[in-house]
């Protein structure tokens, strides 16, 4: 696993390919069109494939080609039981998606990602807009698609039910990473005083952003979604580090202190002259 | 069990691959992995083991037998038989057993024992039962609370409606028995008709109704309640037998399943709360509720379908002679004549006996509880539904619920089981039987919590306990091989009992071929066969479809990825399902995990049909599958 494969072009394939090539020329005017009016910016909830760069190169990378959006589609796994062929993850944005036009790009309320273990969307990429080795161990050289991080899973504790005392654990179970994503909290329920409440947690360091959850959640609008990790996470920055664990003590030497600064607007006028203002009408 | 000389057997309606397992079932050869605790019953390896009927007798042991039949169970035995991750090593798995043991031996530590209908689906799951039970008993840790075993079977029928009402075949209410005679005089009292009326056999248990469809002797069955065609293990034969055979099978359902696919014809029935309705939780607990919409379309209640059938037969029709059938080796004689004599005429219809009669009217329509609630079934309603008999169903005019309950729980009052009026359930929210002076029984034996034991006790001058009840209660002495008939019978009147229950190989394990352990099971999101809840749209789309749970390791020695269709095929039939590696459910290596809820992977065509020889509950848990790439 790891290296990619020169796969066979199927007619279907090279249909799709010719089509592009065909659509992709006329395309190509609307598309210097769309560049200058702002709904083609793509939402900043957008949710990118499997190892995707961050947005900005990732816009610059992506060619709009959609192999990776076929390859999910005509992955072997992509079939009912009856061998019907179902919708895939990746979709390619039309005008209307609020993403930019021809990139790929998923919602997992409708279809999540099943986090293929031979990650087909990524090795189909030709300019390494999804970009291999962030989903290759680095160690063993094998394909990892724990690593993804396609956005990460936030829930509404007021619109979730579980935080209402109902038993319902849909999200813990459907997570693929189940007990190591989403945990569940047990808390009393003093309402009843005899009952559990059973919390989800996520946890941001393994959620991958699937989305299996939000797919899964049910209540009418999903309780627990997926965010773009830059939208949903913050950063503690390197004033607090914790002070009993060892690594994470290391992050203190992130600190550049040329970067650091105890200065803002208040700090141009001189003390001297703070203290004979009276500006606090004594 | 199987046993020589079934029909289907001898008509050869099972492939040599079954007859493999079917064979073991008859009789089995004793393996090295059981001999060892089969040594204190007198057995050793190699030796034969028949299936024979008879075979279920009770009686008593002594302390010292019992020590004896425990013996073979050292550490290093148990921790073999138990382990079930080839990955585990031995040392660990047997520091986890000892760990389980110190946490029930601690003294004063409080183990309540909860498990849930999986423990019962083995062909020893009757024993897992009791010794679960022993468990308890041995450390003083039964009926008390915070202490005890708990089956947590049944939830909303199996325990409320099927056990405690006595709808099984060979049950009555109250937990009476129809084979006990005095048991059915009772009934047969109560029930306003002649002595001798009930059948005193009462095998049919369900995998033993299928057989018979199978078999020719059952020619007319209907489905209630539940979705028997896709319950079933190996249901092959049963989709067969029902589409082939000479038999009407009428199914009554509110959505179509694979039951009613089957059947010759479906019934629309109302759903749990377009119906007046109670049910009995497995902590005893007993709810009641009325009506509170009407149901869709022309749907009507199951009790409204079972009634109005009442209807058509009078005692000339179903009172006569019947001769012998099936397992029931004497005829049934004629009642006409006594029916008589209690003022019934041979065109009395069975629903003037049972349902419309004196009592049953007396529960009239302006009952306070009733007040305000539709009753379609009692008063009819205003979708002015066509009733069996072609004209505008206008209601019994009588109150048939509180009747029908109140004559169900007349059985129990009394005997340890009563049950609170009828309208004391709907100013409650349920109550634990058995409810005596309006008080529900928290701890049930308990001289403290339940009056029944507390007066038991005191005729008995015991202090604590009291296991009341008269169930094989006076048994012979013996043995561990053999009860010994020429000592007398032994009185247990107040006493629990304990087991001594042997390990025993399932009938089918993985061999070459047949190289993985398949276990079925539910998911969170669905109840059982999905013939509900798949139509629930949020149920279905957390849960849309029956996964093959599979170790990753399995998964590559079979060339199969993540979320690619296999074929799962046993002796009996094979289904495809996409595999799943991750997740909820990881299996050890060697084992896969099935849940049975999703039609489209109808996997009871794989499982093995073999019961437990005494509760007749289905193994689901294991039988013998090969899995390779479909």
């Amino acid at each position: 696993m790891g290296g990619k494969e020169k796969e066979k072009i199927t007619p279907r394939r090279r249909f799709f390919t010719d089509l592009a090539h065909h659509i992709g020329l006329g395309a190509m005017g609307v598309l210097l069109w769309a560049g200058y009016t702002s709904k083609a910016k793509s939402s900043p909830l957008t949710l990118r494939p499997p190892a995707a760069l961050d947005e900005e190169d990732f816009l610059k990378t992506c060619i709009k080609c959609g192999l990776c959006a076929e390859a999910c589609q005509n992955r072997p796994q992509n079939k009912d039981v009856n061998g019907k062929q179902l919708p895939g993850t990746l979709k390619m944005a039309k005008a209307g998606d609020n993403v930019t036009i021809g990139t790929p790009f998923f919602i997992p309320r409708d279809v999540p990602c099943y986090m293929c273990d031979d990650i087909p969307c990524t090795k189909a990429c030709p300019t390494e807009a999804l970009d291999i080795t962030r989903v290759t161990n680095p160690k063993t050289k094998e394909l990892d698609i724990k690593m993804m991080r396609m956005g990460v899973a936030v829930v509404d504790v007021h619109s979730c039910i579980a935080f209402w005392g109902l038993q319902c654990d849909a999200c813990y179970r459907a997570c693929p990473l189940l007990d190591e994503a989403i945990k569940l909290v047990y808390n009393r329920n003093s309402r009843t005083g005899k009952h559990a409440f059973l919390e989800p947690k996520v946890d941001p360091d393994v959620c991958t952003g699937c989305g299996l959850c939000e797919k899964a959640c049910v209540t009418e609008k999903p309780a627990i979604f997926v965010l773009p990790r830059e939208v949903a996470l913050g950063k503690v920055g390197a004033h607090y580090v914790r002070g009993w664990d060892k690594k994470d003590q290391q992050r203190v030497k992130e600190r550049n202190l040329n970067d650091i600064t105890t200065h803002d607007e208040r700090s141009k006028k001189k003390p001297i002259d703070y203290l004979n203002s009276n500006s606090l009408g004594l | 069990m199987r046993r020589a000389g079934e029909k289907s057997l001898k008509d050869g309606l099972y492939s040599d691959k079954e007859m493999e397992i079917i064979k073991k079932e008859m009789a089995k050869e004793v393996s090295s992995l059981e001999a060892p605790a089969l040594k204190p019953y007198g057995y050793k390896e190699g030796d034969v083991m028949k299936n024979r009927g008879g075979t279920l007798a009770h009686w008593i042991i002594s302390f010292e037998d019992y020590k004896k039949s425990l013996e073979p169970y050292t550490l290093d035995y148990v921790a073999k038989l138990a382990k079930g991750d080839p990955d585990e090593p031995l040392e660990e798995f047997k520091k986890k057993l000892k760990k389980l043991a110190q946490l029930y031996i601690e003294k004063d530590r409080k183990v309540v024992s909860f498990w849930t209908m999986g423990m019962n689906q083995h062909t020893r799951g009757s024993w897992d039962n009791t010794l679960a039970y022993n468990v308890h008993f041995l450390l003083n840790k039964q009926a008390k609370p915070g202490s005890g075993a708990f089956s947590l079977t049944g939830q909303p029928s199996a325990c409320g409606t099927a056990r405690e009402v006595g709808t099984f075949t060979h049950r009555l209410p109250a937990d009476m028995m129809v084979k006990n005679p005095k048991h059915r005089a009772i009934a047969e009292k109560r029930w306003r008709i002649p002595e001798g009326t009930l059948n005193p056999v009462g095998k049919q248990h369900i995998v033993a109704i299928h057989r018979g469809l199978e078999d020719g002797l059952i020619k007319f069955a209907w489905v209630n309640v539940c979705n028997a065609f896709q319950d079933t293990a190996n249901a092959n034969h049963w989709i067969k037998a029902a589409r082939k055979k000479d038999c009407f099978i009428v199914t009554s359902d509110g959505y179509p399943g694979i039951s009613a696919m089957v059947s010759d014809l479906v019934l629309p029935s109302a759903m749990i709360y377009e119906k007046w309705g109670a049910y009995g939780n497995a902590e005893r607990r007993t709810q009641h509720w009325r009506q509170q919409v009407l149901p869709v379309g022309q749907a009507m209640s199951d009790t409204w379908q079972w009634v109005e059938l009442s209807k058509r037969f009078k005692v000339k029709d179903v009172w006569g002679e019947y001769p012998p059938s099936g397992p029931r080796k004497k005829p049934l004689p004629s009642v006409i004549e006594a029916a008589k004599k209690m003022g019934y005429s041979e065109d009395t219809t069975m629903y003037e006996i049972l349902f419309a009669n004196e009592e049953a009217k007396k529960y009239t329509l302006d009952d306070p509880v009733a007040k305000g609630f539709d009753d379609t079934d009692s008063k009819g309603d205003s979708r002015k539904v066509i009733g069996s008999d072609g004209k505008e169903w206008k209601g019994y005019g009588f109150f048939i619920h509180k009747y029908l309950f109140e004559e169900y729980a007349s059985f129990g009052r009394g005997h340890g089981h009563d049950l609170a009026p009828f309208d004391v359930y709907h100013k409650v929210r349920g109550l634990k039987w058995p409810v005596v002076n309006g008080k529900e029984t928290f701890w049930r034996f308990n001289v403290k919590y339940d009056p029944y034991a507390a007066k038991a006790a005191k005729e008995a001058g015991l202090t604590d306990f009291a296991f009341y009840g008269p169930l094989a209660k006076k048994l012979y002495p013996g043995s561990l091989t053999k009860p010994d008939k020429t000592k007398p019978k032994i009185d247990l009147k107040n006493k629990a009992k304990i087991f001594a229950r042997p390990y025993m190989d399932p009938p089918e394990m993985p061999d070459k071929e047949y190289d993985t352990w398949l276990c079925t099971g539910r998911v969170l999101e669905h109840w059982h066969s999905g013939t509900m809840t798949m139509r629930v749209p949020e149920l279905f789309r957390a849960m849309p479809e029956a996964l093959c749970y599979m170790h990753p390791e399995d998964a590559k020695k079979r060339g199969v990825k993540r979320g690619e269709l296999v074929w799962i095929e046993s002796r009996r039939g094979k289904v495809k399902a996409r595999v799943e590696t991750r997740g909820r459910n990881r299996p050890p290596r060697g084992l896969v995990f099935v849940p049975w809820f999703d039609e489209k992977v109808f996997i009871n065509k794989v499982t093995l049909d073999a019961t437990c020889p005494m509760s007749k509950q289905t193994d689901y848990k294991k039988c013998a599958v090969k899995i390779y790439k479909a």
